[in-house]
């Protein structure tokens, strides 16, 4: 009878301590075991003001060329071939070749800018050392915005998708579109700094804006890390990887694809109280316990 | 009997415990019997002082100029005068704000970082050979955030060595990465506090657009600017959310148009939640400079200070011209944004649970930085005999009592507005409520009153919590008034007295470096040698305390 009696108290306590310990999980669990696919997810493009994708209103008969060289910097070894005069509000040029100029700032890259954005490091053409051959093309069409973020409650920038396979060796060309009225950036790193300066490749849409690039990845298996660099909005959704062929490892804290790596403590719907009542109950058990047998 | 043996006992074991403690943790009437009973006790010597080496510098607080921006130079046309301190803006982004971002050519607009729509300038709508149209694109930028895949900072920016408080500022529409580049975690030079200084020319017609980059809702209100309250189309233009407009949520952009008809030191800042968001860096200073001919203005001045290339009517009566911007910043508001990812709990945790009528200030800064970082980037460089404009703005949340040793300034204007010449006043110590902006003429000339000759005066708040970071001295908003006679050529003053080295270390500001060390050559001052203890007296000592215990409670227990 007696046995009976303690084994109760014991079989109580027990599941006192794993109820407390299930409320204090439970808020995690929903977000993070419920994956969701976001091409699945309904998203309402109705109210998306297209209307100003082409907002840029700027007069560019203004700008003064002919100072260009008369800045104080080193041009004698720039490839002025490359520059397209033909394009006033895209100029291109090559800024590998700027060996006088400081350029702390963005490295040697070849870039574009216009109002409408940039692209850094778009390589259609010349193959990693080693790859012999283009495997396959991709055409991804990636969007971005805060209608994508909606389906990641905690989250406020997101990308229409936020997790692309592609096999070794492939040319990916990435049509970046910005559905915001801020700028968005469609940014991969840790690819070979010797076909692509400072590892990057790099695409940055103004608001409505949209903007295509193309690279080539190399042979190996790896997951390059893929997002946005304005402050704080790869923090807050714009998080995405590259996986080429089996990848070497998912990323943490992608939307919809991993679970945040340091997630906040969010309330519980249980008091912690329950807890400290939990664990009073084995002390008095044991307590009971050691005056019945000992 | 048992029960006096077992008090016996008790009162030895207490006794001995007793015996065991220093002789200081004894009651003063015993050690005063003591002394009577066995006089003085023998010479020990006290502990021992032991050496701080203060820790070698990581990176050079006055680095070498290799990139050649502190010359006066000649970019896109655009005359950029020389800096003279250690740390001088990107005179690209100096071309680029006079000339306009689609006005320079492609290398300086690369050179400077903003995108070809920043600071676009348009017509002359007056004919009188500067533009009148100007259109400028700002964003919010978050520095020292949070990661959910880090536990340092992210955007990371340092108002002194290894202190980083989150902060929220408006930064001219830039293109690329935020950090230096991807190894480091840093801001690049143009994401930075305090929140760019805005200078336009009376009369022009402004827009100003907040592309919203941030993960929560803001506005502008253009405090003391002349605007409308509402736009051209109805739309609120005032910035308040009660009353004029819906804020800019995440990602939409709006734009405030007006054209003011006075000049004067303005500000502009957020008015979503002003309480927390005006404090978390949202604070700017807005100039508008007198309408002359052929004004071309420096539109954006990165962090505030030296004004690189001043309008046509500053250049009528001063040498140099100087935006100075005093704000504060209280630690447990600031910290939210490093302790939460979730946007839902950093709202909820700014708006609801953060009580502004219980905080108190501990981040002092001048320009975005503290002491000794102010030194490199935001000292006031002179020469005799002239006349300097400073304007300066309170964005803190208490009264700035500023004050310059070697100088007595006269106050021009208050919050844009012109004091009666005849009526204007010097002072050394000048209130500046807050939000208010001061407009001070610093005459070099040595005659007792404006100047008691050359030097480097240190300038500062004499709030004495101003001169701290976070209670450390010497933090704060601390610059100095430096004339070039004092000045190295490196940008440094020549300055003598203590040795700096220590400042520039993040052990200082943790306390941990004994403020004298470098002049205390005998270690008068120095950290204190622990007392030398075994683990084993302490953990006898307690026992002795415990069997002291046992047997009294004993007492209780026995029989007899």
């Amino acid at each position: 009878m007696n046995g009976i009696k303690h084994s109760f108290g014991l079989i109580l306590c027990v599941l006192i301590a794993i109820g407390t310990a299930s409320g204090f999980s439970f808020a995690e669990e929903q977000s993070a075991n419920k994956v969701i696919d976001p091409k699945k997810s309904e998203i309402d493009h109705s109210g998306m003001d297209h209307s100003s994708m082409g907002s840029s209103e700027m007069d560019h008969s203004g700008m003064d060329h002919s100072s260009m060289d008369s800045s104080e910097m080193d041009h004698s070894s720039m490839d002025h071939s490359k520059m397209d005069h033909s394009k006033m509000e895209s100029t291109e040029m090559d800024h590998s070749m700027h060996g006088g100029m400081d350029h702390s700032m963005h490295g040697d890259h070849n870039m574009t800018l216009d109002d409408e954005g940039m692209v850094m490091n778009s390589n259609d053409s010349t193959l990693p050392k080693d790859c012999k051959s283009i495997s396959k093309e991709y055409f991804l069409e990636v969007e971005a915005g805060v209608e994508y973020a909606k389906p990641f409650p905690g989250t406020i920038f997101g990308m229409s998708e936020h997790e692309f396979k592609v096999e070794p060796c492939s040319k990916i060309n990435v049509t970046f579109t910005n559905n915001d009225k801020v700028r968005h950036q469609w940014m991969v790193h840790q690819l070979p700094k010797y076909l692509y300066p400072q590892g990057m490749f790099h695409l940055e849409a103004a608001g409505g804006a949209t903007k295509t690039g193309t690279f080539i990845v190399p042979s190996d298996n790896k997951t390059y890390l893929v997002h946005c660099d304005v402050a704080q909005h790869m923090e807050k959704g714009m998080k995405a990887q590259l996986v080429v062929g089996k990848g070497s490892g998912d990323l943490p804290s992608i939307p919809g694809v991993t679970r945040v790596f340091r997630p906040d403590i969010y309330p519980s719907t249980v008091s912690e109280v329950y807890l400290w009542v939990g664990f009073l109950l084995s002390v008095l058990a044991t307590i009971w316990l050691a005056r019945k047998f000992v | 009997m048992k029960k006096l043996v077992l008090i016996v006992l008790s009162l030895l074991a207490f006794s001995a415990f007793f015996l065991l403690l220093p002789s200081q943790y004894y009651p003063e009437p015993l050690r005063l019997k003591l002394y009577e009973w066995f006089g003085a006790q023998s010479f020990t010597q006290l502990p021992a002082p032991i050496e701080t080496i203060v820790p070698d510098l990581i990176e050079n607080p006055c680095p070498p100029d290799h990139q050649g921006w502190r010359p006066a130079q000649v970019i896109d046309g655009v005359s950029v005068g020389e800096s003279k301190v250690c740390k001088p803006d990107n005179p690209y982004a100096v071309a680029a704000s006079v000339k306009g971002t689609n006005n320079v050519s492609h290398m300086t607009l690369m050179n400077s970082k903003f995108t070809p729509d920043s600071v676009v300038k348009g017509k002359d709508l007056d004919g009188d050979g500067d533009p009148d149209e100007i259109h400028i694109r700002l964003e919010v930028i978050e520095l020292n955030g949070a990661s959910p895949d880090r536990t340092d900072p992210v955007t990371a920016y340092d108002i002194a060595a290894g202190v980083q408080p989150g902060f929220w500022v408006f930064a001219p529409k830039t293109f690329g990465m935020s950090t230096e580049n991807f190894e480091s975690t840093y801001a690049n030079n143009m994401l930075r506090a305090p929140s760019p200084a805005i200078r336009v020319e009376q009369g022009d017609k402004v827009k100003i657009t907040l592309e919203n980059t941030h993960y929560l809702p803001h506005t502008i209100h253009f405090h003391g600017v002349d605007h409308p309250f509402l736009d051209e189309n109805g739309e609120g233009n005032d910035g308040v959310p009660q009353v004029s407009e819906v804020p800019i949520m995440p990602g939409d952009q709006r734009t405030y148009e007006f054209q003011p008809r006075q000049p004067g030191s303005m500000m502009y800042h957020c008015h979503v939640q002003p309480h927390t968001h005006i404090l978390m860096g949202l604070l700017g200073m807005f100039v508008i400079e007198e309408n002359r001919p052929n004004n071309w203005v420096q539109s954006i001045n990165i962090g505030a200070g030296h004004v690189r290339s001043p309008s046509v009517a500053i250049k009528e009566d001063y040498a140099e011209e100087y935006d100075l911007q005093y704000q504060a910043i209280d630690k447990q508001l600031n910290e939210i944004v490093g302790k939460y990812n979730d946007p839902r709990l950093i709202a909820k945790e700014m708006n609801r649970n953060y009580d502004i009528t219980d905080a108190t200030s501990d981040y002092y800064m001048l320009n975005g930085k503290s002491f000794p970082y102010t030194i490199p980037e935001s000292i006031i460089v002179v020469e005799p005999d002239e006349k300097y404009k400073l304007r300066v703005t309170n964005a803190s949340d208490h009264l700035v009592s500023l004050h310059m040793h070697g100088h007595k300034v006269k106050l021009t204007h208050y919050d844009g507005v012109e004091h009666n010449p005849v009526a204007q006043i010097q002072r050394d110590v000048v209130s500046i409520s807050a939000a208010q902006r001061v407009d001070m003429e610093l005459n070099t000339t040595n005659d007792g009153l404006n100047n008691y000759g050359e030097g480097i005066w240190v300038m500062h708040d004499h709030d004495e919590k101003g001169v701290t970071t976070d209670g450390m001295h010497p933090g704060g908003g601390i610059t100095a008034i430096v004339y070039e006679s004092f000045l190295n050529d490196n940008g440094l003053p020549k300055k003598q007295g203590v040795d700096w080295q220590k400042f520039f270390t993040p052990e200082f500001f943790q306390r941990e470096i004994p403020v004298w060390v470098d002049f205390d050559v005998d270690k008068l001052f120095a950290e204190v040698e622990p007392t030398e203890t075994s683990i084993w007296k302490y953990i006898f000592m307690g026992i002795l305390l415990g069997l002291s215990l046992v047997f009294l409670l004993a007492v209780f227990r026995s029989d007899y």
